[in-house]
């Protein structure tokens, strides 16, 4: 190995664990002067958590941090600092009513005299030694995303970073401003910066960086030299092998459309569209899993047959009506109204206690969320939602001191399910689930896995959105995968392999995906 | 000492732990326990400030008399606890018109203003439409008090549902407003006068257990009560506790959130309004320049409310005697003030502040608890800090 650069950083056998989850595992990492390096990894593989060791947001458990071969120890973002290490992390830290160049002076010394003209200055040399581009007395509320970033990292060089790391610097960016930016970085390596880029995005980690350091569940798996890394052995290592889960996969019976969905397109608050012309069809008495990187507009799918989300024009989804196949528009409808209009359709939303549940209530009162309406009575009947919620809590084996105990003090396996539960009591023949067993232990997921299979083998079309590859490549019938809010293909879960729903989820073109 | 050392982690003497949830018999504990540190706080502020020419017993059954009565003394046990009542029904009225608005997670502050408009709305009646047959101008001034109340209420609802304004900012600067235009009505009706003159005995509501405001007691508690159920037991009492835990949820369960905040605010100023028409009806037949404080419509209970309505959280049936507690407070110490000119200004302030810090403060320790650092430590940290100071 050619290895003229010294080493500056590395983390030796650094963990650290929330709970019952272990973010990191023995995570052995180093980073050269002077080098871009990527840090690769699927959702929840613990980049950001690594990462933020590093900048003092968190301590590790255990593990030590050398720089420049000492020990040191990073308390706080102010220690990190100290040590010349600056992040700029995908929320960005600015005080919106002040110009640039005064949140830059927020970064000062207390001894430091406060004189706002020479951190423009030195601002306006540390635009020009790298190439930014950047009004120095611009307020942040006027600025774009990327002069937003723009400005984070001017501060963070400003505070004479010698390390600096980048949460997913490019998730916000048009493919122009990336591309910008990257010579702004390759101008920061040239002079001897080191530069850490946390991304899941394969053509860019080619593009731009040294080596590529890749994290899976937590733990390390190595690092490679970019040069003689592909997309392909990148994705390898980023989704590892398969692992066998024995998870329950009967054959469809006589599986038909349920819902037709065409064209659908759907733009977030800002405007930005998030799901672009989607069309696909769910079957009756089959599970269809989702698969992407978070924030490919799983969400948006979901809540837009909820009638949760609004659609661009043009998008519609067809409901087909079991007995007669008589077809339902669900477009433009309120949940309300598409309850009412007799359409069975059950939800599982990602956000258990922020959509699904009412936090403070107890199971009872969540059983009612369903059934509160019903009846002309002003009055709520607690009986019917009580007796569901005693069977459920019998039937899933629910861990809670008693049906009124409000269910945010239930674990979050039993919360998931009480939803879960809830939900399928509704007998529905459509059951959309998005991330049905995260953060679940083992016996919890699969008894939702079980579930699942039951409602499948009653004719119910389950839509199953999943970030686990193994889980959905053995629980699911056929797999959608979302990249960018676009769907990039449809496969067979039986005979499909792991690395290639890993590489439709990282966006690579499928002429080349037949190719090899 | 090298670098490391001086950043090596201690912990800290004490830190904050959260608490599951609280057990009934936590709950009551603790609140027992944030009432008699008030009590002790109370008496050691006597105590100094009456630099002990107070007796402790003394200050307390002066205060007990100021709220209740002097013991075994009909007549002035009947006058003071008549006017106890009033001016509890008063504050729990306002309390309860928060309740469903403050559960919705809608900080509607504007309870004073709300009151205003029912008031002035009662007041103009009174003074413009006297001469209609008594039924129908009571009926006339109900329905009027109520519609302007919610009215007022309504107005910042429309703009938190549809435009995401602040609501406490909203309905904050809506009292000023309210204050203004009573006081337009006030200057103009006073004319050259240097008060405002009771209205005719005619427009008074009729009285009941002798008392002009008998009804006003009556009305404010019956509405404590049918709050409590409406809160409890109906569609439109569920549908606002789920908005106010999440309105996300209340879009997924089908809920129309917009509505239920504009339904929600109707009904909370709606109540203002009717408290604000009664005390003006019933209590005091005229209504006062904004600046009186003291004489006011509201006694500026659309802001006591606020505290009454979190202390009994938010449950209508407690917020009956935590308006007692808040009467017993403030009548108390200004017979208290009466008595002793040691106390004549502030004190009632002060004894007030103590008794809220002791148990707004005292509901911390229902969620969280402190964690103070044990004194052993693991043994390898032992070492290292050992050789450390060796160094």
């Amino acid at each position: 190995m050619e290895q003229t650069k010294p080493v500056a950083i590395e983390l030796r056998n650094v963990s650290k664990t929330f709970g019952s989850i272990k973010a990191n595992k023995n995570v052995n990492l180093s980073v050269y002067r002077g080098e871009i390096l990527s840090l690769l990894g699927e959702n929840g593989s613990g980049k950001t958590t690594l990462m933020n060791m590093l900048s003092g947001i968190y301590y590790p458990d255990t593990g030590e941090i050398y720089i420049d071969g000492k020990a040191v120890s990073i308390r706080s973002p102010k220690d990190a600092f100290d040590h010349g290490i600056g992040m700029i992390h995908q929320h960005f830290k600015l005080v919106e009513l002040f110009s640039a160049v005064e949140n830059v002076a927020l970064a000062m010394d207390a001894k430091e005299k406060y004189n706002l003209k020479a951190v423009a200055a030195k601002m306006q040399e540390i635009c020009e030694r790298y190439g930014f581009d950047l009004d120095v007395n611009q307020k942040v509320y006027d600025m774009t995303v990327s002069q937003k970033q723009t400005l984070e990292i001017v501060k963070v060089l400003y505070r004479g970073a010698e390390f600096l790391i980048l949460d997913e610097p490019t998730a916000v960016l048009t493919p122009q401003e990336a591309e910008k930016l990257f010579q702004v970085i390759r101008n920061m390596r040239a002079d001897g910066k080191s530069v850490i880029i946390i991304t899941h995005k394969l053509h860019e980690v080619l593009s731009i960086s040294d080596r590529v350091a890749i994290l899976r569940k937590g733990e390390y798996i190595g690092t490679v030299e970019t040069k003689d890394a592909t997309e392909l052995s990148l994705t390898e290592m980023m989704v590892g092998q398969k692992v066998e889960l024995n998870i329950d996969r009967p054959m469809p019976v006589n599986p038909e459309p349920r819902m037709v969905i065409r064209g659908l397109t759907c733009k977030n608050a800002e405007g930005v569209t998030v799901l672009d012309n989607v069309s696909f069809t769910v079957n009756s008495g089959e599970i269809l899993g989702i698969a992407g990187i978070s924030g490919c507009g799983q969400k948006e799918l979901l809540e837009a047959i909820a009638g949760l989300q609004s659609v661009e024009p043009g998008g519609s989804i067809l409901y087909y009506t079991p007995e007669n196949k008589k077809t339902t528009e669900l477009v433009g409808k309120s949940p309300r109204k598409i309850r009412d209009l007799g359409v069975a359709l059950s939800f599982v939303p990602e956000d258990r206690l922020g959509m699904g549940l009412v936090g403070t209530m107890g199971m009872t009162e969540n059983m009612m969320l369903r059934y509160y309406n019903e009846g002309s009575s002003i009055f709520t009947d607690k009986k019917k939602p009580r007796n569901l919620a005693l069977r459920i809590k019998d039937e899933l084996e629910v861990v809670t001191p008693g049906v009124d105990t409000p269910v945010r003090a239930l674990s979050g396996g039993n919360v998931q399910k009480v939803l879960v539960g809830r939900e399928i009591a509704a007998s529905p023949t459509v059951l959309m689930t998005a991330y049905a067993v995260r953060g679940l232990d083992i016996n919890t997921s699969y008894t939702i896995y079980r579930l699942l299979n039951e409602q499948k083998q009653a004719g119910v079309a389950v839509i199953y959105v999943g970030e686990d590859l193994d889980v959905l490549l053995e629980i699911s019938d056929r797999i959608l995968v979302l990249c960018a809010g676009k769907m990039n293909g449809i496969v067979d879960a039986r005979t499909t392999t792991k690395s290639e729903v890993g590489l439709l989820m990282t966006n690579l073109n499928k002429e080349a995906q037949q190719h090899e | 000492m090298s670098d490391s050392n001086k950043h090596a982690a201690k912990e800290p003497f004490v830190r904050i732990a959260k608490n599951g949830l609280p057990s009934a018999k936590r709950a009551i504990g603790v609140r027992a326990a944030s009432l008699l540190a008030a009590l002790i706080l109370c008496s050691i502020y006597i105590l100094i400030v009456g630099r002990g020419e107070v007796s402790l017993g003394n200050a307390f059954s002066q205060m007990w008399n100021g709220t209740f009565g002097i013991p075994g003394n009909v007549r002035s046990m009947r006058i003071m606890m008549w006017d106890t009542a009033v001016y509890a029904a008063k504050l729990l009225c306002v309390a309860v018109a928060l309740a469903p608005a403050f559960k919705m997670k809608f900080w509607n502050i504007g309870a004073e203003g709300q009151i205003v408009m029912g008031g002035l709305a009662t007041a103009i009646i009174m003074h413009d439409f006297g001469s209609l047959p008594k039924p129908l101008m009571l009926i006339l001034m109900i329905v009027v008090c109520v519609i302007c109340g919610a009215v007022w209420g309504v107005i910042p609802a429309v703009f938190k549902a549809y435009w995401g304004t602040n609501e406490t900012l909203f309905t904050l600067m809506m009292n000023y407003v309210a204050m203004k235009i009573m006081d337009y009505f006030y200057n103009m009706w006073k004319g050259k006068l240097s008060a405002l003159p009771t209205f005719p005995k005619e427009t008074w509501l009729p009285s009941l257990f002798d008392h002009s405001y008998g009804w006003n007691i009556v009305i404010f508690v019956v509405l404590a009560i049918l709050m409590f159920f409406y809160l409890k037991k109906t569609k439109q009492g569920y549908e606002i506790a789920v908005v106010g835990d999440s309105a996300n949820t209340a879009r997924y369960a089908g809920i129309n959130v917009r509505r239920v905040i504009i339904r929600t605010m109707a009904i909370s100023g709606a109540i203002c309004g009717l408290c604000g028409g009664l005390t003006v009806a019933a209590q005091n037949h005229s209504i006062a320049y904004s600046a009186e404080a003291v004489h006011t419509v509201t006694s500026g209970y659309g802001f006591t409310a606020i505290i009454v309505a979190w202390l009994a959280n938010f449950n209508t049936l407690g917020m009956i005697l935590i308006s007692l507690l808040i009467q017993f407070l403030e009548k108390g110490t200004g017979q208290l003030g009466n008595s002793f000119p040691a106390f004549a200004v502030g004190a009632g302030n002060v004894m007030i502040g103590i008794v809220l810090f002791c148990i707004i403060g005292g509901a911390f320790f229902l969620n969280y608890r402190l964690v103070f650092r044990s004194k052993k430590q693991p043994k390898e940290k032992v070492k290292t800090e050992v050789r450390d100071t060796d160094a």
